[in-house]
This record gives structure tokens, C-alpha cells and sequence, in this order.
């Protein structure tokens, strides 16, 4: 799926904007440079290097649509920030397979269907999420359950970095040990694994 | 099930307005609440009604198996009641919401849902409201780390017979992206009558909104601050970890608090005689008055707690407000009178209750 910056047209877009003028709704895709440069996001520093242009070829670009950030720091209720999220997005037709709710009922309604929504919509709801909470990404309490695995996933990856510092270093022994606590906790992780993943089954 | 309700004292505030607690003469109360869904069932508003009776009924099995295996670990104290709200009557209904066990919406509702609260009324489970599980812990005073504590240990004990729906970069599911991740809304009540008086309490939403706080009235979302009574609470809850979000909170509340004192002495030092008007105004209101909605109730006892915390008001006990605060509440006086009253009944009711409790003596 192409998703090109509305600006350049060349890289791939990362920041998505939306903005209500009295009937009218606007919407803008572009990339993190295009942003900075156009001043639309200034809390990260701005990049001294443009990214990586996107490999696939521009598509009969499209005229770039330029509009200002929503203004007001109200906390945002979904009805605002679901306006304007129109259905030219290609998965904005297709409809959960688990619930069947479509983007359009989500953005009637502003509650989902079920727990698959968070995966089939994820394009759809990541701006939605970085609006409300600034970030996309789950810190903090793992239920119980789970817990052991997360556990288990956080120290693997640890490990792995430290074996790969510890090859680069050419501590051969340090690296056999590593090694070896590697594969440990890897059989330990598949013993405890839960027959169910999280997040992902749903009675129909 | 209304056998439950019943037990329930109309005549005695609930923890929310206990008056103990640390700050409690403007911190009236600390709330935490989870949001949290069963896993393998659809959100609340597309699971169809045989759906909702499943959860509903699963989650009454769960709850009672809590109640009967009171691990050590359990932080409930008081036995559990289980309310299926369909069976309760409208008055009932209102009465749980006046108490703060559940929210306007959830008495409001027609779905299959229910709620188990504790008999000391600190912990109520809402059950499809607006998630499948909305579990809440009440502490007088401010008390947000002790109350996250407790909440936390009881969130353990209900996944320890229910799966929940988590997702690994998301956190705890929803039915609301804006209550995805922790499912956490930590909230404080607080009284600010000076602030809001004065107009300062601007400020607060302000600075409020600032930091990614919400400010609501007395009965939590979409409601109006009657009595001065605001809540302050966090709103984001993916990518704030639970610990920061009290720690937040915990910063920021103090400084509100101290806000409030100081813009109390400001005015009594500006024009005490003024500042005392208001609040004798407001008793001789409430001593004669035969006609009192509810508003002006809360709006008079308002200032009554005023007087008597900064000393300016004698003769009457905090607790005595506390009770008509409650009390003046409809649900909660219809419940003493005895039965449904219409709205100009209840105001005189209410006139007469006021007046008895406030007789000079």
C-alpha cells in the first residue's frame, strides 16, 4: 500500500493532519521531514538529513493539500477527531472479520466492535491514538498471565544485544555462555507459552 | 436483589463523603478506576443481548468467587453484593449513582448489566457499562497511592478467574480508544468554592489542561460542578504508566489544594465581612426557606462547609452537612420519605429536612 508524503511525494507518510472548516474537512498526509520543514510538528529536533526516499515509484501524484492543525486543547472526544477521516483510505470499507464493523459505524459511533478492531484498523486508529494520548505504544501494567512471557521476551532481547556486542568484541567465551542462556530461556518460554495469544481470538 | 440496596443507609454519606482522610476538608474524595473487557467477547455495544447475559452471568460467578475465597491478598473488607440492574427500580437505580457505586449512565442503561460493590461502599465493579468491567475503589481524602494499591491487588484477583482482553502493544482493550492501555482514570474530588467564587478556578482548568488533566463536575463526565464539588483527573492512558500517572496527580493536587486555601485567606482578608455574609446567608436560607431545589441546596451547604472549615462558622457539626449533602440528594430523599415523590414534594421535603438539621440551638 502506498502511503506517500502529500508534499514531496517521495517519502513514505508518517504524520497525518486533519482540519474542520465549517463544512468542509482536509486532510494531509506527509513525512517527518516535509512536517518539520513546513512547520507542521516542531516538538522533535528538526532533522539535519532528509530521510530515505520511498523505492516505489510516485503514482500520478496527487496535489498536495496544505491545512493547519486543529486548534484547541480541549481533550479531544473522539467525535472530533474521528471528523475528517474520510473513507478514500483503501481499508476504510472493509469491515472487521471477527465483528464486522467498518471504519464508517467506528466513526459514527466512537466505540469499536471488539478486540481484532485494534489490529484491523490499526492504520486507522494509530492517529486517533497519538491525538488522545501522544503515544501509540502500551507502558505499564501486563496482566498476569502474560506477564512471565513478557518477562521472559524483554531479557531474551537483552541478551541477544549483548551476544552480538560480545562477538563483535571477539569474546568468544562471553558468547558461548550468552549463548547458552539464550537457548535456557527460550525452552523455559516455550513451556510456559499460553495456549491462547493475547488479543487476537473472538467469539463471532 | 433489592435486599442489597436496601442495606445500603440513605441517611449516612458513603466513603465519598466520609470526611476522614488526609486534606479532606477540600479533598472530599480519591477514585481509581480500571477498565477492563473478557476475552472472546465483542465490545459492549456490539455483542448482542444473549452476549451480554453470558458476561454478566460469568462475571456474577466470578465476583461471588471472589467474595467466598478471600485470599489474604484480597483488600475487600465487607461482604460483596451483587445487583442485576435490570431488577432494580428507577429510584433504586438513582440511588446506586447518587452514592458514586455507578455512574449516571449505568443507572440509566437498558442492556443486561449489573454491579458488586462492597458494604462499606469502598470498591463497586460496574458490569457492562460502557466496557465489560469498570472496577472502582473510593478513599476518603487525598489517598491516590494507597487507593491505586488496593485496586491494583483486586484487578489481580478477578484475572485470576477471568481472561481478559489484552493486546501486547496496545495494553488493556477497550471499547474507547481513549481509555486503551492502563484503562486507568485516577480522579480526585475536590471543593473549591473559594476558587470558583473568586473566578480562579480558570486557572485550574487552565493548567489542567496543560497537563493532560480533565476537569469534571460532581457526577464525573458531562456534569455540572454542583456544590463546587470538581473532579480532577488524568486522561491518557496509553503510554503513561499507571505508577506515573498517580505520581502526576499525586504532584499536582497539593498545589490545587493550597490554591484553595490561599485564595480563602485572600478573600477573608480583602473583605471578611462579605466572606461571612455568604455563608450566614446561606444558613438563614436553609433555617427558613420552604421551597429548596437541590441546586440551591448543594449551592448553600457549599458555603456552610466553607464556614465551618475556616472557622468562621460555629455550632454546626461537619458532619451534620455531610449528611444533608447526601440527603438533599433526590434519590436518597425520596428513599427516606418513602416513596417517589414528585419534584415539588421533594423540594419542600427537602426545605424541611434542612430545617431540622439546622435548627439554632
Amino acid at each position: 500500500m502506498s502511503n506517500l508524503c502529500q508534499v514531496c511525494n517521495k517519502r513514505f507518510s508518517t504524520v497525518h493532519v486533519t482540519e474542520i472548516r465549517g463544512d468542509e474537512k482536509f486532510e494531509l498526509h506527509v513525512c517527518d521531514y516535509c512536517a518539520q520543514k513546513e512547520g507542521i510538528i516542531t516538538a522533535a529536533p528538526a532533522p539535519t538529513t532528509a530521510p530515505p526516499i520511498a523505492k516505489k515509484p510516485d503514482k500520478g501524484g496527487s496535489t498536495p493539500k496544505k491545512a493547519k492543525i486543529l486548534s484547541g486543547k480541549e481533550p479531544p472526544s473522539i467525535e472530533n477527531l474521528l471528523e475528517g477521516i474520510s473513507g478514500e483510505h483503501p481499508y476504510a470499507e472493509l469491515p472487521c472479520p471477527k465483528c464486522g464493523m467498518t471504519f464508517e459505524q467506528f466513526n459514527k459511533r466512537g466505540r469499536l466492535g471488539c478486540a481484532h478492531d485494534y489490529d484491523h484498523f490499526q492504520i486507522q486508529l494509530e492517529p486517533i491514538l497519538h491525538r488522545i494520548h501522544q503515544h501509540i505504544e502500551h507502558v505499564g501494567k501486563v496482566p498476569k498471565r502474560i506477564e512471565p512471557n513478557i518477562a521472559i521476551d524483554r531479557e531474551l532481547r537483552g541478551l541477544r544485544k549483548d551476544l552480538d556486542e560480545a562477538i563483535k568484541g571477539e569474546r568468544f567465551e562471553e558468547a558461548a555462555q550468552l549463548r547458552d542462556k539464550i537457548k535456557g530461556l527460550e525452552q523455559d518460554r516455550d513451556k510456559t507459552k499460553l495456549p491462547a495469544d493475547a488479543g487476537s481470538e473472538e467469539k463471532a | 436483589m433489592a435486599f442489597d440496596i436496601d442495606k445500603l443507609p440513605a441517611d449516612k454519606p458513603g466513603e465519598w463523603l466520609k470526611g476522614t482522610g488526609p486534606e479532606s476538608d477540600i479533598v472530599v474524595s480519591t477514585r481509581i478506576r480500571l477498565a477492563r473487557n473478557v476475552k472472546g467477547y465483542p465490545f459492549l455495544h456490539s455483542m448482542t443481548e444473549k452476549q451480554q447475559e453470558e458476561v454478566n452471568s460469568l462475571l456474577e460467578k466470578a465476583f461471588k468467587a471472589i467474595d467466598r475465597n478471600r485470599s489474604a491478598a484480597n483488600p475487600i473488607k465487607g461482604k460483596l453484593a451483587f445487583c442485576e440492574l435490570k431488577d432494580a427500580g428507577s429510584l433504586d437505580r438513582k440511588f446506586l449513582a447518587e452514592r458514586h457505586l455507578i455512574s449516571q449512565e449505568h443507572a440509566a442503561g437498558k442492556n443486561s448489566r449489573s454491579v458488586a460493590f462492597s458494604s462499606d461502599e469502598r470498591f463497586s465493579i460496574m458490569v457492562n457499562e460502557e466496557d465489560h468491567i469498570r472496577l472502582q475503589h473510593i478513599l476518603s481524602g487525598l489517598r491516590l497511592a494507597e487507593a491505586y494499591e488496593a485496586v491494583d491487588k483486586v484487578d489481580d484477583e478477578i484475572e485470576k478467574v477471568v481472561e481478559y482482553s489484552y493486546h501486547p502493544t496496545y495494553g488493556y482493550l477497550t471499547a474507547c480508544p481513549t481509555n486503551v492501555g492502563t484503562g486507568l482514570r485516577a480522579s480526585v474530588m475536590l471543593h473549591l468554592p473559594s476558587l470558583a467564587v473568586s473566578k480562579h478556578i480558570e486557572k485550574v482548568f487552565h493548567s489542567a489542561k496543560k497537563m493532560n488533566l480533565a476537569v469534571r463536575g460532581l457526577y464525573g463526565e458531562n456534569t455540572q460542578a454542583h456544590g463546587d464539588f470538581y473532579q480532577i483527573s488524568n486522561h491518557v492512558t496509553l503510554g503513561e504508566s499507571e505508577a506515573s500517572c498517580i505520581r502526576k496527580l499525586s504532584e499536582i493536587v497539593p498545589l490545587i489544594v493550597k490554591f484553595e486555601r490561599d485564595t480563602r485567606k485572600m478573600l477573608i482578608d480583602e473583605n471578611k465581612m462579605k466572606f461571612e455574609d455568604r455563608i450566614y446567608r446561606s444558613l438563614g436560607m436553609l433555617r427558613s426557606a420552604r421551597i429548596v431545589t437541590s441546586e440551591e441546596a448543594m449551592s448553600h451547604l457549599s458555603n456552610l462547609r466553607v464556614g465551618v472549615f475556616t472557622g468562621l462558622l460555629g455550632g454546626i457539626d461537619i458532619k451534620t452537612i455531610n449528611q444533608l449533602f447526601v440527603i438533599s440528594q433526590p434519590a436518597h430523599l425520596q428513599r427516606l420519605s418513602g416513596g417517589e415523590l414528585c419534584e415539588e414534594d421533594r423540594d419542600s421535603i427537602r426545605a424541611q429536612f434542612l430545617r431540622e438539621k439546622l435548627e439554632s440551638n
